[in-house]
């Protein structure tokens, strides 16, 4: 299970298709993620960008149907090599939670079990994939932590996770992630709970084990900082659809959706004048219960036109893979190739 | 080693407890009206010889000494007035040896039923079964022992035959289990629930079900060793009470226990009985919470021993 690096660089790992998922609260199904499609290659690292509620989280952790209880997959496919893990039954799928796709979490205080060692979650993962003896497992814990940078593994390896800093324990969160050489790992908001310092360098170990083991990455995020320096695509999500998704240039400086662009604009610069004020985006995300057949985001949105608050608008193509869903953006687009048909 | 230490601070601690659990004893038992003699058919004259001859004339603080130092030297004194003469040691030692054979069998019963009861109804939550469990543990928890002791009797014994009414006939044993066991198999069920329903909710159980463990292993070695540590400190003083015996269930069913004596100790103001049972009782409680806290820290690694 190992990747080899260049020779499957283009390769798609895992393609999602029109995801629909709801959540049945109170007896009703709340549309909360809407139309999602994505792809991943293999070695490419995807940022999901969105603000709390956005379906950033959820839609990642579909991929595995890691799901609270109440919600309602209704469409769509997650295909992750070939495979529709949507349709895999949940006995197989544990075989590939843990072992081709892993995850860490967002607070390394309480994602790890505390009564338990981290030599022995690291044991229990190894033990459950893979066909290694005792002593090879030990082995390769103490390896898996060195390689993240936890100094003295073979003490670090009897302590409980109430003996690590939080930095340290996400470290041993990715060394349990990445013990059997997963082929995605999922990371939701893997630094939000950290100081800035050692996001930093948690942000360098994913950088370095991605160049290494050449794992693709789906990387979660609120924080558009992190996101510009580790990925290589970004989906931004609002009101559980992606409203516009691109490769990293295309998000960061030819960005089209007014979502994106008021993003961008709501962060500070530190380098850059320091007259430029911030502008905060306005209002409050839409409650999806009432949403209807609309732009989620007409309300706040400064272009909003009337067409905005009647009809959802669709995916448009701008080519090279960078999509936006905007009236605007649609009709710009639509009066520009009517241009070229006239030219012609 | 630093365990051990913290094992002696702990028991240096426990005796100060108990040093203060009996002088508090000591003088409250003193301020009930009536001495242990006021119910001898004898005339004052006698009375007086006999408060005379147990000491209980001196002063208070006088008294209290005397206790001390006999205490101390391992002697509690013999009994005033229900087993007047015997040695207070030997009928603590003879009475508990009764509570416990049958405490100890209501103790495994409540833990055997109300832990799994307890996780079951947690674990489904909002379902069929939960409900029936909760209504069952609402009604056990509230129901008092003597009205329980009562019917039982009365539906087994008495219409039924099918078991003896007193302790000392085969089968005697069941009805005081039934009554001792009860409440706390009700208290497990509710605490258990309660504590795994908090576990279920954890991040670090969906770590678990990220690394590909299976519901078994999260379940049942995960979220069950998680939700041990509050039913734990409810086991230490749960242990100690159902071991000394329930006043109840000893008093309707007529069980030589421990338990018959708290009540009539007090009411024949047998004082040096008083004594030596509250001691007993709260040695007993005392040395089962400091098990509990050993036991603590063997569950919970966070735990560090005060």
């Amino acid at each position: 299970m190992i990747n080899t690096g260049e020779t499957t660089e283009k390769e798609t790992l895992l393609e999602v298709k029109d995801l629909k998922l709801s959540f049945r609260i109170q007896k009703k199904l709340v549309p909360t993620i809407r139309d999602v499609s994505y792809t991943l290659r293999r070695g490419e690292v995807l940022g999901i960008v969105g603000e709390s509620g956005s379906g950033k989280s959820i839609s990642s952790n579909a991929i595995i149907r890691l799901l609270p209880e109440n919600a309602v997959i209704e469409g769509g496919q997650i295909l992750f090599d070939g495979q529709d893990l949507l349709k895999l039954p949940l006995r197989d799928l544990r075989k590939v939670r843990g072992r081709r796709i892993s995850e860490i979490f967002q607070d390394p205080m309480t994602s790890l079990d505390p009564l338990f060692t981290i030599g022995y979650q690291l044991n229990e993962v190894l033990k459950k994939h893979t066909s290694l003896s005792r002593e090879e497992r030990e082995k390769r814990s103490i390896e898996l932590l060195r390689m993240v940078g936890i100094n003295q593994p073979e003490r670090r390896i009897d302590q409980y996770p109430h003996e690590f800093s939080g930095g340290m324990r996400q470290r041993a969160m990715i060394a349990t992630a990445l013990a059997c050489d997963p082929e995605l790992l999922i990371a939701d908001e893997p630094t939000t709970a950290l100081d800035v310092t050692i996001q930093a360098q948690i942000i360098d170990l994913l950088k370095e084990l991605k160049e290494k083991f050449h794992t693709s990455i789906i990387f979660i995020t609120h924080d558009l900082g992190v996101m510009a320096d580790i990925c290589d695509r970004v989906l931004v999500m609002y009101a559980g659809e992606i409203v516009e998704s691109g490769d990293k240039r295309q998000i960061f400086n030819n960005h089209r959706h007014p979502y994106t662009e008021g993003l961008l604009r709501s962060i500070p610069d530190v380098d850059g004048d320091e007259k430029k004020p911030l502008v905060p985006i306005e209002g409050n995300p839409p409650e999806m219960s009432l949403l209807g057949d609309e732009c989620a985001f007409a309300r706040r949105c400064p272009y909003a036109m009337n067409l905005c608050a009647r009809k959802r608008p669709p995916e448009a193509s701008l080519g090279d893979g960078h999509t936006v869903r905007c009236w605007k953006v649609f009709h710009e687009e639509q009066a520009k190739e009517g241009m070229r048909d006239a030219d012609t | 080693m630093a365990m051990f230490e913290k094992i002696l601070k702990r028991v240096l601690l426990a005796a100060v407890s108990l040093f203060a659990i009996i002088t508090i004893t000591f003088f409250l038992m003193n301020i009930i009206p009536g001495d242990p003699f006021m119910s001898e058919k004898a005339t004052e004259e006698t009375r007086a010889i006999l408060i005379a001859k147990y000491g209980l004339d001196k002063p208070l603080i006088v008294q209290y000494g005397r206790y001390l130092q006999n205490l101390f030297h391992g002697d509690m004194g013999t009994s005033y007035v229900l087993q007047k003469g015997r040695a207070i040691s030997t009928i603590v030692t003879e009475s508990f040896a009764v509570s416990v054979r049958l405490g100890l069998k209501a103790l495994i019963a409540a833990i055997l039923i109300g832990v799994p009861l307890g996780c079951i109804a947690g674990l489904f939550k909002g379902k069929a079964a939960d409900g029936a469990i909760r209504v069952i543990s609402a009604i056990g928890i509230s129901i008092p022992g003597y009205v329980l002791a009562a019917v039982l009797m009365l539906v087994l014994a008495v219409n039924l035959k099918a078991l003896p009414v007193s302790y000392g006939k085969p089968g005697g044993e069941v009805m005081p289990i039934i009554v001792l066991a009860v409440y706390p198999t009700c208290y497990l069920m509710r605490l258990t629930r309660a504590s795994i329903l908090e576990v279920l909710g954890q991040d670090y159980l969906k770590t678990e079900r990220a690394r590909g463990m299976g519901e078994g292993r999260v379940i049942f070695i995960h979220a069950l060793k998680n939700s041990l540590i509050p039913i734990i400190t409810y086991l230490g003083p749960l242990t100690a009470s159902i071991l000394t015996g329930g006043f109840v269930a000893e008093s309707v069913f007529n069980v030589p226990g421990l338990g018959r004596y708290f009540v009539n100790a007090i009411s024949a103001r047998d004082y040096t009985l008083i004594m030596g049972v509250t001691v007993f009782y709260a040695a007993l409680i005392i040395t089962m919470n400091l098990i509990c806290d050993i036991l603590y820290q063997v569950v919970d690694p966070r735990i560090q021993m005060a």
